[in-house]
């Protein structure tokens, strides 16, 4: 049903994702290996098939760390604090 | 999006909270971000569906400032 609705909203597939990550403000992390993704971009809407991971951001590092914005630093610190006091 | 939203809300997705950032990667080194998206999952498919606009990012340039803010932090 829901890919019907898809469908009629004109998504593309987008081939060629490799991951796809959600950062949340708890600093866990939606992990995404290898999904479907598809895209209706003059709605600027996605859709993201696949099975997700829950993880923290510490296990997703170093390979996460560009993908990183500005608001996560906040996030990154706190861990960096993490390590020191390990 | 207007109608997009509202076609896919119609069918009782969940919303997903406190999701500040979405990543998409492909490759080494092309990396599309949506800031401040908003997230849904569809209940009984391994689906999620993101409203937002899409950014695609220099991804050296990322990995240099990240790496060097993770410096400064330590």
């Amino acid at each position: 049903k829901l890919s019907a609705a898809l469908t009629k909203l004109n998504v593309q597939p987008i081939p060629g994702v490799d991951e796809v990550n959600m950062f949340k403000d708890d600093g866990k992390v939606i992990h995404f290996n290898n999904p479907r993704v598809s895209a209706a971009a003059n709605a600027n809407t996605y859709a993201i098939h696949g099975r997700s991971t829950e993880k923290e951001l510490a296990e997703l590092i170093p390979g996460i760390l560009n993908q990183l914005g500005p608001d996560s630093m906040a996030a990154l610190k706190k861990l960096a604090e993490t390590f020191q006091q390990a | 999006e207007q109608k997009a939203r509202k076609a896919i809300l119609g069918l009782g997705l969940k919303p997903v909270e406190g999701v500040t950032r979405v990543t998409f990667t492909r490759g080494q080194a092309n990396v599309y971000a949506i800031a401040n998206p908003e997230v849904f999952m569809s209940v009984n498919s391994d689906t999620h569906i993101v409203f937002g606009e899409m950014q695609a990012e220099d991804m050296n340039a990322r990995a240099q400032d990240a790496l060097a803010q993770q410096m400064a932090a330590e």
